[in-house]
């Protein structure tokens, strides 16, 4: 069965490879579909059936958490989108009277959000620049981040999920924010003073190694030009979030 | 009230998108049709294998539990009557004498005195839990305080059961245990096993089947053979004479009224109504019998 430990090689190439992964979901669109047909009697449209983003996620959670010896990886994927669906369907039975603010909406030429048709039509403008400015930001944190040799995927994959250890890195955030040198250090050597950092918020070195690409975006976050984005993170800032930047 | 968070979309791939809340953690999410640069209010994160929880295999766990409580029950309630239910009895007869209730197990169950001296012995004694050795050398020991037994004295063990064996068994192993218990204390004691036969003035009766009667010899009028003893006017001859009125003077002991031969005599000793010693009447005994027929007599009313 040569195709089939030719996929089993392409997915374990996915688990680190962002790229690698990408490629192998595209490959398997038509599997993908089907299995999402299996569930809602249809074949699915892009962008309006949400179970298609859930079968795709849990896709690419079966990359994640395939092992050789679960069996043919296939299977193996089909029996996690089962769960995943099932759950959804489970918590979308709670909320049945109440409709997704992001269900999709035709407009004359854009497909939409309903939230943003909730919103005064004249700010429609100041919105989609607002949008605009967004992901111009987020496009020069990215490119930033890329100078440290991360992306967005891998710090996500390296936040920490646990309370204690979250609070541990505000710490480490805090004590940046009360030592600008610092942030400096930081842009200018492309790397965390590890040192200085652990000592000022008192904070375990192996824990800060640990989610060191965490750190390094979430520091980044707080030097110059990204307003939009602290303005999000008000829970760190203690800032209420402004829609009018 | 807290206001609910909300995520903006950093980056998209086709089967998830990385968001960031507002608490600064960046997640995996589904995509649902985000784009860059969106704020959505819920999402849908992704689960790290490492996170996830073994899923424990239900049915297996259940069977092997059923398992076990079944294997549970039957050993258990096994192992319960083995050494709970009633399987035999020990009579230990030391006059006192007790019936002692076994389990299969050798477990005292119970314990009752037979007779009365017996349910004096027992009153007050612990049995419960105490296995039959131990029993059988705490009321040998009570026997002997409360002074029913003594040295030389004996104990009889008999044991009552369905199954032969078993009680064969115990009561080779108690009489094994009260010899040795014994011994070690300096008493020669006979430990028999089997009822005890004969009883001692407090027990009961033999009951008999047939009726047997005793005959109570006359002294002074059988077993002499000369012709003198045969007089009957020796005033020893006293009262007891049913069978003979004396010839003689002694009348006034005699009880008959008229010959003896009125007088039923209800044995074959050899004593015909007048009180004859011989077996015919013909006199052909070797009793001279000549002052006792009753032609002879001389009656005296």
């Amino acid at each position: 069965m040569n195709a089939g430990h030719e996929l089993v090689e392409q997915v374990y190439a996915a688990k680190t490879d962002t790229e690698a992964a990408d490629s192998l979901i595209r490959q398997y669109m038509g599997f993908i579909r089907a299995e999402t047909a299996k569930y809602i009697h249809r074949a699915p449209v892009e962008g309006q059936d949400e179970e298609l983003s859930i079968v795709l996620l849990a896709f690419y959670e079966a990359i994640l958490g395939y092992e050789k010896n679960r069996g043919a990886f296939l299977s193996y994927a089909s029996r996690g989108i089962r769960s995943r669906i099932i759950d959804y369907y489970r918590k979308e039975k709670k909320h049945t009277k109440v409709t997704s603010l992001h269900e999709p909406v035709q407009d004359e030429d854009n497909e939409t959000w309903k939230i943003n048709q909730l919103e005064n039509p004249e700010n429609e403008i100041e919105k989609s620049h607002h949008i605009s400015a967004t992901r111009d930001e987020i496009q020069e944190y990215e490119k930033t981040l890329q100078e440290f040799g991360i992306s967005f995927s891998d710090v996500s994959d390296n936040c920490p999920r646990q309370k204690r250890t979250l609070q541990a890195c505000r710490r480490v955030l805090s004590a940046a924010r009360e030592n600008p040198e610092l942030l400096d250090e930081l842009l200018r050597t492309k790397k965390l003073p590890m040192a200085a950092l652990s000592e000022k918020s008192k904070t375990d070195k192996k824990t800060m190694e640990r989610h060191r690409k965490y750190l390094v975006a979430i520091l980044l976050a707080f030097t110059n030009g990204y307003e939009i984005i602290r303005g999000h993170l008000y829970h760190l800032t203690g800032k209420r979030e402004n829609s009018d930047t | 009230m807290e206001k609910e968070t909300k995520y903006l979309v950093l980056e998209v791939h086709n089967a998830y998108a990385v968001v960031l809340n507002n608490s600064g953690q960046f997640i995996k999410a589904a995509n649902c049709g985000y784009k860059v640069g969106d704020v959505v209010g819920s999402i849908i994160p992704m689960i790290y294998p490492q996170d996830k929880k073994k899923r424990k295999n239900n049915i297996i766990r259940l069977a092997a539990g059923l398992a076990a409580c079944i294997c549970l029950c039957v050993f258990g309630g096994y192992e319960y009557q083995y050494m709970y239910t009633e399987y035999g009895s020990v009579h230990m007869q030391i006059n006192p004498d007790v019936e002692i209730t076994l389990s299969r197990s050798g477990r005292v169950l119970d314990i009752e005195g037979e007779n009365a001296d017996g349910k004096e012995l027992v009153e007050d004694y612990e049995y419960k839990g105490k296995d039959k050795e131990t029993v059988v050398d705490e009321l040998a020991d009570l026997a002997i305080e409360q002074q029913y037994l003594t040295d030389t004295g004996r104990i009889s063990i008999e044991v009552d059961a369905r199954s032969d064996e078993w009680a064969k068994k115990m009561e080779t192993e108690i009489s094994e245990e009260l010899n040795s218990y014994l011994q070690e204390q300096g008493l020669t004691i006979e430990i028999a096993i089997g009822r005890a036969e004969d009883g001692n003035g407090t027990e009961d009766k033999e009951i008999l089947e047939e009726s047997q009667s005793v005959t109570i010899p006359i002294p002074g009028t059988t077993d002499e053979t000369d012709d003198s003893a045969a007089e009957s006017d020796d005033d020893s001859d006293d009262g007891v004479t049913d069978y003979s009125v004396p010839s003689g003077s002694s009348s006034a002991s005699s009880t008959t009224p008229s010959s003896s031969s009125s007088v039923p005599v209800q044995s074959d000793s050899g004593y015909d109504s007048g009180g004859n010693s011989s077996y015919d009447s013909n006199g052909n005994s070797s009793y001279s019998d000549s002052s006792y027929s009753s032609s002879d007599d001389d009656d005296d009313d």
